[in-house]
């Protein structure tokens, strides 16, 4: 099942951002967006911009969404769950779960495996419903993500295993319900669980589950996001009034091309103690490049670029200039900027190879070209110590001074490989040519692979360079027909647990995310023509299923020994940045908040300058 | 006072004169020298061979001037030639990595040597794709002139069908699709590898039905002329007669022509490549580069500039010696 789409709104994120904690963010929660002694009011529009390709991936179906932006959209604004984020910083508890149409946190029960929740009085779906949201509207949610077709795409496989029924309702077409969610009454909600799992509240706040009426998941099975009846503070432009059953979309969905958001009149802001919802009206523009983008963002044509992050270009013009400088907000993002390995297509096949390149690259230099630290901070394992609780922070396994790269190291380890006849420490096989492929107009993905090239040169590793537009290198990179030895990629949390990370990049074969193809089958593996590792096929599930199942506070140290593990003895990856997110500015916003849950800025707290 | 008389003022008018009192003193001249006397009095098609030979010049040196300054194609110079925060730093002659006469690319490479180098992927794509053109586009256009008939009419419809054909489009996609396949799966057989030959295969393969279309009426008209019927009575074949005596007849729009869609094949290829599916990364490109240089212009000029000048000189200069030509060979149009 293919998980591209959260992969790819990271990826249109990430290309953006940068830098380590030392960007000039705040740590406070919402902050001044420029320099105006403004107080965030209430009121005006925030005009915003997307790149071409990069809004909307399934047309705003929260059952598969899978993508930052999407998520932003649907926390700030329209999807409201059980439990949700404040759209701050994680220093600021923004990776933490909180009540939101609950109550309270749920009732527990002392195995561990029944959750109960209590729905709050007063919470309205908005135009053209006006009605109170009720416990059976979170039944059908969590009914459609078990439905295959409704959530292709999305990130069902979290609830797989763990809902009591999920698993069974997904792989069953006639079976329409998940057994392990009940609704007891009007206001209370219970879930059952298939074994005690910490991290379910996260699964609980994660945008697939929240409250879908089944008069619109009747109507519209497939294209239900051009119709979402909003359960937060803003609804698409043209709601009042629509024919949900009908064929045609709100004046404010136009996909791909512009989305405009209004406040929802049935939206009651005393049930709701996480979205200050400042602006009357968000519009949404689609096109566009990023510079482009970033250009009129400063000159006030509009207020935000959501998917641009910053360039060098805009990085100097705004450090170059006081008044610009403050209007840069840098957060760290839980993201990760990294090189997929196909550990079965030669010359990747080869662990020593595949460390060898983890010790020659040039780590440095690979950050400085696309920004500097304003971009992030490199790395050289794969879990950033905010998914770990700090652990890790000091962990550096491909450490080399300056994190230059060490070309001693690298040419030890290619001597010990099967692609070194000579014994030179010069990868001197034919199969030491090899393709790396990367998105079409990802100017900074293209620098890094070419810089990456130059350092691997120096060990024999010859890389051709080739690109594809994105929905193609997914292709090719997702699928062990692909053949690619070498993908770039990127990567952010979906929620703050490392399992995040393992289950979906290094899990399960041909996932759709997985690049390394960790834990494929000897069946799949011989359908595509490739040799099966004598030593066996490379298989973190059992380690990953152990770290899972344990307590939040003691997840921690088995994740950050798998991390180990696989960077030691597997190394499937290169991690080259754990990333940062920038957003610019425009002159109008006078307060901002990183939102740590979407790695976004919080559409919520933006508030703009009185007219 | 008034003139009763010829009084010829130039040089050139009194030749004229002379000609035309005393016709028994005309040369004879071969049309090579009536087309050499014409052209050489273009000044601005001299401009244009002049600027070529430079240009031509300095890809052939681009080896050389690597060397010289010690700044292969793809060296990077991360540390020396950008700011902390990854801007390129521009033309240098003070640079501890050396001598950067036109500054530094987004990855920071020398961007004078890249500009040389992409002269080279230039020349070559646009020499090739035109040869494919030529070859095509004369065969089949001398093919539909000289038989007319069922053979004029399906390769004039195939001359129609590739004209309807949205051809950046198809290009875009044919150059994405064989771009990028996994060794062993490359199109055609795997006689169609990303790079060079790829881009200039697909711009040959799409732009010959405009010298076909050309060729063919030129030689509508030549098949009737006296020369042919000659060469057929003398039991020449179809094949002889269209190559040997009629193709050394049509060379002169030939050559106008090719010196006209070369600049064009240079323009497509920089296309293809300022949208990122030209020639592959690791190949310089000026389209690349301009490409590139979109995210930098307001911070470094020079990624504009250089691989701008170098593509608007080499496609001018082309003109010119097109225009040049054309007036030479056709004095109507002088």
């Amino acid at each position: 099942m293919s998980r591209k789409l959260r992969f790819c709104a990271i990826v249109a994120v990430l290309a953006i951002v940068a830098a380590a904690c030392g960007g000039n963010g705040s740590t406070d929660g919402d902050t001044p967006g420029a320099d105006t002694g403004a107080k965030p009011v209430a009121g005006g529009t925030l005009k915003t911009g997307i790149e071409d390709g990069y809004d909307f991936f399934y047309g705003m179906n929260p059952s598969a969404e899978y993508y930052s932006v999407s998520w932003e959209f649907l926390r700030c604004c329209l999807a409201r769950t059980l439990l949700s984020y404040s759209g701050t910083p994680g220093t600021e508890g923004g990776n933490d779960t909180l009540p939101d149409l609950a109550t309270d946190q749920p009732v527990v029960s002392e195995d561990g495996l029944t959750y109960t929740f209590t729905i709050k009085d007063g919470v309205m779906f908005g135009d053209p419903l006006n009605r109170e949201i009720v416990a059976e509207d979170f039944v059908t949610a969590l009914n459609r993500v078990a439905d295959p077709e409704a959530s292709s795409g999305g990130y069902w496989f979290y609830y797989a295993g763990v809902v009591e029924g999920f698993q069974e309702a997904y792989d069953d077409p006639k079976l329409e319900e998940v057994s392990g969610i009940k609704a007891i009454d009007d206001k209370t909600l219970e879930f059952t669980l298939e074994e005690p799992i910490g991290a379910f509240p996260f699964l609980v706040a994660m945008p697939a589950m929240a409250p879908l009426p089944a008069e619109l998941t009747e109507a519209h099975p497939k294209d239900i996001g051009q119709f979402l009846v909003s359960s937060g503070p803003y609804q698409w432009e043209g709601m009042e009034g629509l024919d949900i059953t009908g064929k045609t979309p709100p004046t404010g969905m136009d996909i791909g091309k512009s989305y405009v958001l209004v406040r929802n009149p049935a939206y009651d802001a005393a049930t709701d103690d996480l979205r200050p919802a400042y602006v009357d009206r968000i519009e949404v523009q689609v096109g566009g490049q990023t510079q482009d983008l970033l250009d009129k963002v400063e000159k006030g044509t509009i207020d935000l670029c959501v998917t641009c992050g910053a360039t060098a270009t805009t990085l100097q013009t705004y450090h170059g200039d006081p008044t610009l400088e403050e209007r840069l907000k840098i957060y760290p993002s839980d993201g990760i900027s990294y090189t997929g390995l196909n550990v079965f297509q030669p010359p990747m096949d080869d662990v020593h190879i595949r460390k060898a390149v983890n010790w020659v690259i040039d780590r440095a230099a690979l950050l400085r070209l696309i920004g500097g630290p304003d971009q992030g901070e490199m790395t050289s394992h794969f879990i950033p110590p905010s998914m770990l609780d700090g652990l890790g922070q000091d962990y550096n396994p491909y450490g080399t001074p300056d994190e230059r790269g060490d070309v001693t190291k690298a040419m030890e380890e290619v001597k010990l490989s099967k692609y070194d006849s000579d014994g030179d420490g010069v990868c001197d096989a034919p199969e030491c040519t090899f393709d790396a492929l990367t998105v079409t107009d990802d100017v900074d993905a293209i620098k890094t692979l070419e810089t990456m090239a130059a350092s691997m040169e120096q060990v024999g590793l010859s890389m051709n360079i080739k690109t594809l537009n994105y929905n193609a290198v997914v292709q090719k990179c997702a699928t062990l027909a692909g053949h690619t030895p070498f993908c770039q990629a990127a990567w952010g949390k979906d929620f703050a647990s490392a399992y995040t990370y393992f289950d979906p990049l290094l899990d399960g074969g041909e996932n759709g995310s997985n690049y390394a193809f960790l834990g494929t089958t000897e069946a799949d593996l011989q359908k595509n023509d490739y040799a099966v590792p004598a030593d066996g096929i490379p298989n973190i599930t059992s380690e990953i299923d152990e770290c899972w199942a344990l307590p939040l506070d003691e997840a921690n140290q088995c994740w950050a020994d798998l991390d180990k593990l696989i960077m030691e003895e597997i190394v499937p990856v290169v991690p080259r940045r754990f990333s940062n997110n920038i957003d610019v500015l425009g002159q109008n916003i006078v307060n901002y908040s990183f939102d740590q849950f979407a790695g976004l800025g919080a559409l919520d707290h933006y508030s703009m300058a009185a007219a | 006072m008034s003139k009763t008389q010829l009084e010829p003022e130039t040089v050139e008018q009194n030749e004229a004169l002379a000609e035309l009192v005393a016709p028994s003193e005309i040369l004879g001249r071969s049309p090579g020298q009536i087309f050499w006397r014409r052209f050489r009095k273009d000044k601005l098609a001299f401009v244009g061979v002049f600027i070529l030979i430079i240009i031509v010049a300095l890809a052939l040196a681009a080896p050389l001037f690597a060397r010289l300054l010690d700044h292969s194609v793809n060296s990077q110079y991360v540390f020396e030639m950008t700011t902390p925060g990854g801007v390129p730093l521009g033309p240098t002659t003070s640079n501890e990595a050396g001598v950067f006469l036109f500054g530094a690319d987004g990855t920071a490479r020398d961007l004078f040597i890249r500009v040389l180098y992409g002269a080279q992927t230039s020349l070559i794509v646009a020499l090739t794709a035109t040869g494919i053109e030529l070859l095509l586009g004369v065969t089949l256009g001398i093919m539909a002139g000289f038989y007319r008939g069922k053979i004029d009419s399906f390769i004039s419809g195939l001359v129609d069908i590739f004209f309807a054909l949205p051809v950046l489009l198809l290009m875009l996609g044919i150059v994405g699709a064989c771009g990028a396949q996994p060794p062993g799966q490359e199109c055609l057989g795997g006689l169609l590898q990303p790079g060079r030959g790829l881009v200039a295969f697909v711009i040959g393969v799409f732009g010959w039905p405009y010298i076909a279309r050309i060729i063919r009426g030129q030689v509508l008209s030549l098949r009737e002329k006296e020369f042919v019927e000659a060469s057929r009575s003398l039991g020449a074949s179809n094949r002889r007669i269209m190559f040997k005596e009629i193709l050394p007849n049509v060379l002169a729009p030939i050559i106008v022509y090719t010196t006209l869609i070369i600049p064009t094949n240079i323009l497509v290829e920089a296309a293809l490549s300022f949208l990122g599916i030209g020639v592959p990364p690791s190949i310089p490109s000026w389209g690349a580069a301009l490409n590139e240089a979109t995210a930098y212009y307001r911070v470094a000029w020079w990624m504009m500039l250089f691989p701008g000048l170098f593509l608007f000189a080499t496609t001018l200069a082309f003109n010119l010696v097109g225009d040049g030509l054309r007036d030479a060979f056709d004095p109507k149009t002088a």
